[in-house]
């Protein structure tokens, strides 16, 4: 494993003054599991006071990348869940994060892969799509919704083909990390889209930091541009209430603003906000793969969540937090994109 | 000067049957890791090990109950085998409470968390040990109504610890200590047996035990949950602050506020050096907020106004206290320090009016004279008609032997507060940072105390170490 950085000492020198906010600690009362004591680990490993092995290393794991921590943190710009990342770097993995691996390795993607339809590449496009491991598993029909919605504004819309399904977040966060998305560059020089648009916060971060030598846009801000300028007309789907659910990388990591609710008013439905909500909603346990490689703690994350939102209709726009409030029990879960595309037509 | 703690010898399988037997296969774990996690507190000596890569005082499992049925077994389980017992909470403490240095069990609270039941009516809370001071609060907020017991460590600290180290909040001069606050306890002695006590307004049947368990440190028990008083969420707030040429003007004004019946929620005086270091004046700042029902707040308010004019005191207007709450949580100066080597601490303690003076001169006098201190700085933190709580911070830079500079910090300043004549903890608890003087702060108790809790306690399993008895 590598040397935390020195900014992770400031962390575990302090007495978890964030450790309300962390939905793992909450879930699992282990001290271990609690942000600074994360930090004070990685620490002893790195300093060898302690063994590094696949026991001793699984608490650098439980973290579910949402940032929670960061809203009280002293420590102007420090983050966490990226310094656990990189202090997971290179192993030894435990036997969770290695099954992990081991799926990522045989089909591109650690939840293993529901491929798109068919790819579609052409030169020029509008956009390029490029939908990331999680919503291939578990949403295909999502990012479905988000390629109907921008032809009905009148875009053309390419897709990233299959084999290019790794924006380097799963890698990352199962420390093993490689290369972002690395047939995206050579894609992006051939086709010249107008920009590539991304429907998962992660790989949003990922790939807007990547270096792309063209904008890369989250598509539910891209449908909203798309219908604030009359280009994207939608049909209503009201009257009636739902839940939303933000996504931890949609309003911590990646502030989309009123864009989400917006959406759902234009659709003329009622939205009703849980307590926590915004940059201080609460996480459903599914980020940096936590679901994948430590699934109770996920679940039990993901079920204090779900009792929180309340009302029997929830919709969110990450992929994974649709698939973890399913998971947790929510029986009426639906996706933003998919929800408005379902009465949107031809603008 | 390396602090060593021999573990009690244990049979770790045996411990893990009868551990596995009180609270089942996912409530133990006798994992490195959360030994090591549970091996250490916010006690600064136990910083220097973390960051020196030292292993100190690892218990040898750790465990997590969910109800008062468990902890009991647990306490039965431990007591049975000669097995020391540690409660934990959430490890913010300052002096050491919570550091297993006899190994053992450490009994982690946590996963007792609930808020069983707001009662609007009394305004009481009944809530679990292992709840998280910032979440309790939020939960109370939903409802409009507050503790109004407001630590530095909030957010990452719980009742149970509160209750434990008689912990006081920022806005204690207007709701109390918790020892005020709590109005009736859940708990387990040490041989085993749960008890609650009645749940009054007040009695008179005799000594109340069960606040034997209130400053106790988890030596005479363990608390499972408590009733708690609570308020309605305070409809008007003044926020106030003045600046005064010294200490004893400032005092006098606080004082007589408070002995004509005011209560102020926060109310703090900051030295020379914290007023320049926080606030960018001279002089020493008073920074208060008073709040509550709207009447009684604008006569308190008033009446607080008054006598700091009449002590010549100027007024700063919100400024001050609007930087005070933006930090009031902030304690991350700490960190750089401790990585740049140095070593920081905070003692508090309490004392009458008429010797806060010389409390505060004897205090930080005698900080400032210790070989590598670099400063030496303090405010009155928390009040009372008839005193106040001295609050003194000393960095060092002492170079290689850091814990012996803490050491001798530490002797410096409880030296110098015995000698004005006052008590040496005022809200962080005795832990094993306060061990060597509690004698002479106590007197005769103290040996008294001790013949309690081998009473109650007949196994000695509870916490060892702690309290000096």
């Amino acid at each position: 494993m590598r040397r935390p950085p020195a900014s992770l000492l400031d962390c575990a020198i302090c007495p978890n003054l964030c450790r309300c906010d962390c939905p793992v600690t909450a879930a699992t009362a282990r001290e271990v599991h609690s942000p600074s004591q994360k930090a004070r680990l990685a620490h002893l490993l790195a300093s060898g006071a302690l063994p590094v092995d696949a026991d001793t290393v699984e608490p650098l794991y439980a973290c579910a990348g949402c940032g929670a921590c960061t809203e009280l943190c002293p420590f102007t710009g420090f983050e966490l869940a990226p310094a656990l990342r990189e202090a997971r770097a290179g192993g030894p993995h435990p036997a969770g994060v290695a099954a992990a691996l081991d799926t990522l390795e045989a089909t591109g993607s650690p939840f293993g892969l529901a491929p798109l339809p068919e790819d579609e590449i052409f030169e020029s496009p509008d956009a390029l799509y490029f939908a990331g491991c999680a919503e291939r598993a578990f949403a295909p029909e999502t990012a479905a919704a988000a390629v109907s919605l921008m032809r009905q504004a009148g875009w053309t819309v390419a897709r990233v083909p299959s084999r290019e399904v790794c924006c380097g977040h799963a890698l990352r966060c199962l420390g093993s990390p490689g290369p972002v998305a690395p047939g995206l560059w050579d894609l992006v020089a051939v086709l010249s889209p107008s920009r590539v648009v991304v429907g998962c916060p992660e790989c949003y971060r990922e790939l807007a930091g990547a270096g792309l030598e063209v904008e890369v846009e989250p598509a539910l801000r891209v449908v909203r541009r798309l219908h604030r300028e009359g280009r994207l007309r939608l049909t209503p789907l009201g009257p009636g209430e739902v839940t939303y659910h933000d996504p931890c990388g949609w309003t911590r990591l990646t502030d989309l603003g009123r864009d989400p609710l917006e959406l759902l008013e234009a659709v003329g439905l009622q939205v009703r906000l849980p307590r926590r909500h915004g940059r201080q909603t609460d996480c459903c346990g599914a980020g940096d793969l936590l679901a994948v490689h430590s699934p109770t703690v996920a679940r039990q994350v993901a079920r204090r969540r779900l009792a929180a939102l309340g009302g029997p209709t929830v919709v969110t726009s990450c992929a994974r937090c649709r698939q973890a409030l399913r998971e947790a029990g929510a029986a009426d879960v639906h996706d933003l994109l998919e929800l408005v595309a379902g009465g949107g037509e031809d603008g | 000067m390396s602090a060593v703690y021999p573990p009690t010898p244990v049979d770790p399988e045996a411990l893990r049957r009868a551990l596995a037997e009180a609270v089942g296969e996912d409530g133990y774990s006798l994992a490195l890791v959360d030994r090591v996690a549970a091996s250490r507190d916010y006690w600064p000596p136990a910083t220097l090990w973390m960051l020196e890569g030292r292993l100190v005082a690892l218990p040898a499992a750790v465990v997590w109950p969910r109800t008062v049925d468990e902890v009991a077994a647990v306490l039965r389980t431990c007591a049975a085998l000669g097995v020391p017992v540690t409660p934990f909470g959430e490890g913010s403490g300052a002096v050491g409470g919570a550091v297993p240095v006899r190994g053992g069990v450490v009994l982690d609270t946590k996963r007792m968390n609930a808020v069983r039941r707001v009662d609007r009516s009394n305004l009481l809370v009944e809530v679990e040990a292992g709840c998280n001071g910032e979440r309790l609060e939020r939960r109370l907020g939903a409802e409009r109504l507050t503790l109004g017991h407001v630590p530095q460590s909030l957010r990452c600290s719980t009742v149970g610890g509160w209750i434990s180290c008689r912990a006081a909040g920022q806005a204690s001069t207007r709701y109390g200590k918790i020892e005020d606050i709590v109005v009736a306890l859940e708990g387990v002695l040490p041989t085993g047996e749960p008890f609650r006590s009645p749940l009054a307004p007040r009695t008179a049947t005799g000594p109340r035990i069960d606040h034997l368990l209130v400053g106790a440190e988890g030596t005479l028990g363990v608390i499972t949950a408590a009733h708690l008083r609570v308020w309605p969420l305070p409809e008007t707030r003044y926020l106030q602050s003045w600046v005064f040429d010294n200490e004893e003007r400032g005092l006098e004004a606080v004082r007589r506020t408070l002995q004509a019946g005011g209560r102020p929620a926060v109310v703090r005086l900051y030295d020379h050096f914290e007023s320049s270091r926080h606030f960018g004046r001279k002089g020493w700042v008073l920074v208060t907020v008073v709040e509550g029902d709207p009447l009684l707040a604008e006569a308190e308010a008033r009446l607080l106004k008054g006598n700091c004019e009449s002590q010549k005191g100027w007024s700063l207007g919100e400024g001050p206290v609007r930087t005070w709450m933006v930090h009031r949580f902030d304690v991350s100066l700490a960190s750089p320090l401790f990585r740049q080597g140095a070593v920081l601490d905070t003692i508090e303690v309490a004392c009458l009016w008429d010797r806060a003076q010389d409390m505060y001169r004897e205090m930080v006098g005698a900080l400032g004279e210790v070989a590598g201190t670099a400063l030496a700085s303090g405010h009155f933190s928390h009040f009372y008609p008839e005193g106040a709580c001295l609050y003194v911070t000393v960095v060092g830079f002492p170079g290689e032997d850091r814990s012996s500079y803490h050491a001798r910090a530490w002797e410096a300043a409880m030296e110098a507060c015995l000698g004005v004549g006052g008590s040496i903890g005022h809200h962080h608890g005795a832990g094993l940072q306060r061990v060597p003087w509690l004698e002479r702060e106590h007197g005769a108790l103290h040996g008294a105390l001790g013949r309690v809790r081998r009473a109650l306690d007949p196994a000695g399993i509870m916490n060892p170490g702690k309290l000096g008895v």
